[in-house]
């Protein structure tokens, strides 16, 4: 009898615990997280000051800010969607008598999305050279002219791309 | 009267009819002329007059800022095949002035100058210059900068044999342009880049996409006199702008030729071959030397940082080339520039050079990046360079992470990431006649020692265990010195212990590559779609913070890299799989985030069995 009685207990504490367990890994994640282009690749954390960065949720679509004080609205994704965000930029390197690497946004200008090989939708980029587009999960290529990025979009998963737009080599 | 009238107004709208195509063809043809661009022969529409004479020819056609202003104006007005030719003229640089050319008599170049507002070259400083006083005009001085292009070009295409710099698809006049411009305000010598277009997207074409797929066409933008103090005065000058001119020509129009290899090269590279260039096309001048010490001063950074001059990355790592020439001959730079040009861009980013120099030195030269990149520290110390001999005292000599003159030293530790190296001095000291060094060393770390005396400099033989090295007459040294070098790509924490009481602690083993900050946790990743997947980010925290701060954690670390590859991708590949592996590594998950709830929930579930077993015992 005792036995029975263990194995109910042990039976009701499993439960109770792999019940949370299961349900936290189904639903999203309840926090924000910041991703900030540092130049080269994109960095956890916001950026300084008035810069703009991603805010990024599971299930979730994400929202380009500029300031931490401002809490996002949470918008759903489609089931079966994910999403493509990021900056284009044009890449500025070296400086002998400066300091190195630095990038400037490319505001307002068309980034074209392809789908096996064709031309599926044109995003803007906004006035911080950022874009965020909800895709159904699949493989695209995002350009900017001559520069493209294959990009596997995964169910409810934000992927973040930096499109580099031009390089200039400066001294 | 008014018959007269409404005949009039119809003639002349009737003249003004039949004009309209020949005024079009006017308007195209008084643009492709003014920006000295020829119409192509298939064009359908007739020339109203001869090919245009060169501007240059011309005693300076004027295409300046008005004219560009105009052409934007009347860019609807003009025929598609004027657009295209013209089209680059909108995303040209734009002088301060009217704009002036001039032709390098070799053909191969045209410099852009203007006589007016801040762009003027300041003849008045220049001239004043030892051997510059025949430069009385601006267009002297672009005549100088022309035929020093022209040298150039001739340097890189004949006895260094590099391919000459792509021209645009659409470029009629042959020649490679250059811009002068005042660039001392921004702290520049000049940049080399392609025209944006004003929908963001770069001119298509200077895409030139051959011979190589990823060619690319550029100009240049010069500083337009380098009279400025900015420029005369750096260290161990000065500097005539002359000189400034020579090196930064090089300099650019090797990154000219690098975009016409592949627009995906590496910078740090791209800056440390063009800074090497300087001083292969231009011996007398030294300039370069002042980017070494702050590579040799911060050695235990990698060789392929970012490139700032602050840190020698990219500028100061010229050196290194100079190390693979003088073994290899300079071809050997070459044809790593001519091996990045078969290679596709990793989905954008541009192509990491260590393993092309790797793959090159391997199979052209029976060698390889850790033992060039070892000698190479080597010689850091020994200074036994082969070439520019004479300016070898202005190589920054080696700066040591510690030095000792107390003995014994106890056990120091030092973790360095690839292709890195440091330096540790020892001076003699009284009643210490001789010196053993015990190093206890990672995988990726290669080792070596000098003995320097009365300024000759000799190699310390390892003893036979090859973890040590003695100098029995230390003495009588003036120092001996210990070099530790990760010459490995694969390590980023590769770590050494030193002591000379022959109690150096042994080290821990050395997780693979880029394992400390940036690499992924390859199951996690697969699992959750994405390496910034919050999840993984927080896994990834917790191996830094935890598991790399610790031996064990580290060797945990290190047999997980080894093994989780090809089980990440299996995973990756069947989105059951990463299902199930979600949901089985949640209680991992919740683990690391929230470690105090969950011991607590332990200890909870464990008093409870506890209490139920005693309860079950008989009293």
């Amino acid at each position: 009898m005792s036995r029975i009685i263990t194995f109910l207990l042990v039976f009701l504490i499993g439960t109770m615990l792999s019940t949370p367990i299961s349900a936290a890994s189904k639903r999203p994640a309840d926090v924000w997280n910041y991703y900030h282009f540092d130049g080269t690749a994109f960095a956890p954390g916001p950026a300084d000051a008035g810069t703009a960065f991603v805010a990024v949720r599971e299930k979730v679509q994400p929202v380009v800010l500029t300031t931490e004080a401002v809490v996002p609205e949470s918008v759903e994704l489609p089931d079966d969607s994910g999403v493509i965000a990021g900056i284009c930029y044009f890449q500025s390197s070296g400086g002998k008598l400066g300091s190195g690497r630095s990038f400037n946004p490319c505001p307002r200008i068309p980034l074209l999305i392809f789908s096996a090989g064709k031309q599926l939708v044109t995003v803007q980029t906004d006035d911080h050279g950022y874009f965020v587009v909800v895709l159904p999960a699949g493989v695209y290529s995002v350009s900017n002219g001559p520069f493209a990025a294959e990009i596997n979009v995964e169910r409810g998963i934000t992927t973040l791309v930096p499109l580099r737009a031009g390089k200039r080599m400066v001294d | 009267m008014s018959r007269l009238f409404v005949r009039l107004t119809l003639g002349v709208i009737t003249l003004f009819q039949l004009s309209a195509p020949v005024t079009a063809g006017t308007l195209d043809d008084y643009y492709l002329q003014q920006f000295g661009e020829t119409r192509n022969a298939q064009r359908q529409k007739a020339v109203l007059s001869a090919a245009p004479e060169a501007p240059e020819a011309q005693g300076a056609a004027r295409c300046g800022m008005p004219l560009k202003h105009g052409l934007r104006r009347d860019w609807k007005l003009l025929e598609p095949t004027t657009q295209k030719i013209l089209a680059k003229q909108l995303a040209m640089p734009a002088l301060s002035g009217p704009e002036q050319s001039v032709v390098s008599f070799g053909g191969h170049f045209k410099v852009h100058y203007t006589t007016s507002g801040s762009d003027t070259p300041k003849v008045s400083q220049i001239n004043t210059w030892p051997g510059l006083s025949n430069i009385t005009t601006p267009a002297a001085w672009a005549r100088q900068v022309a035929e020093t292009f022209e040298q150039v070009y001739s340097s890189y295409s004949g006895s260094y044999n590099y391919r000459p710099a792509p021209l645009p698809l659409n470029s009629t006049s042959g020649t490679y342009d250059i811009y002068l411009q005042e660039l001392s305000g921004m702290g520049l010598y000049g940049y080399a880049e392609q025209p944006t277009l004003a929908n963001g997207y770069i001119d298509q074409n200077y895409n030139v996409g051959q011979p190589f797929p990823n060619s690319y066409s550029s100009y240049i933008v010069l500083e337009n006199d380098f009279a400025e103090n900015l420029y005369t005065g750096l260290h161990e000058g000065p500097y005539t702008p002359l000189q400034s001119l020579q090196i930064t020509a090089a300099h650019e129009y090797h990154h000219a030729i690098q975009y016409g290899y592949n627009y995906y090269f590496d910078i740090w590279y791209a800056e440390a071959t063009s800074t090497w260039m300087e001083d292969e096309l231009y011996d007398s001048v030294n300039q370069l030397y002042n980017y070494i010490p702050n590579w040799f001063t911060q050695s235990t950074m990698s060789l392929d940082i970012d490139e700032s001059t602050s840190t020698g990355g990219g500028y100061g790592r010229w050196i290194f080339n100079r190390y693979l020439s003088e073994k290899h001959t300079p071809v050997m730079i070459r044809d790593a520039w001519e091996r990045v040009a078969g290679i596709n861009s990793p989905n954008g980013y541009d192509i990491p050079m260590a393993p092309v120099l790797e793959s090159v030195l391997s199979s052209t030269y029976g060698a390889s990046l850790s033992n060039d990149f070892f000698g190479f520290a080597k010689r850091v110390y020994t200074k036994e360079w082969s070439t520019h001999l004479s300016e070898i005292g202005k190589i920054h000599p080696y700066s040591p992470v510690a030095s000792y003159s107390m003995y014994p030293v106890t056990n120091t530790s030092i973790t360095l990431p690839h292709y890195s190296f440091a330096y540790y001095a020892f001076t003699p000291a009284a009643g210490v006649p001789s010196l053993t060094i015990t190093v206890a060393k990672s995988a990726g770390i290669q080792t070596a020692a000098f003995r320097k005396s009365s300024g000759i400099v000799t190699e310390i033989i390892a003893n036979t265990d090859g973890s040590s090295y003695t100098d029995n007459a230390f003495r009588s040294a003036d120092e001996v010195v210990l070099l530790i070098a990760n010459t490995s790509g694969s390590f980023d924490s590769a770590n050494a212990n030193v002591s000379t009481d022959g109690l150096t602690a042994p080290v821990t083993p050395t997780p693979t590559v880029s394992g400390s900050s940036s690499g992924g946790c390859f199951i996690a990743t697969a699992a959750y779609g994405s390496y910034l997947h919050p999840q993984v980010q927080l896994l990834r925290k917790f191996r830094d913070e935890h598991l790399l701060s610790n031996a064990p954690g580290r060797a945990f670390v290190a047999l997980y890299y080894r093994t989780s590859p090809p089980v990440a991708d299996y995973i990756a590949r069947h989105p059951v799989l990463r299902g199930i592996t979600r949901l089985a590594m949640t209680p991992l998950v919740l683990t690391v985030a929230h470690p105090l709830a969950i011991f607590y929930l332990f200890l909870l579930t464990g008093t409870i069995y506890i209490a139920l077993r005693r309860r079950k015992r008989p009293v």
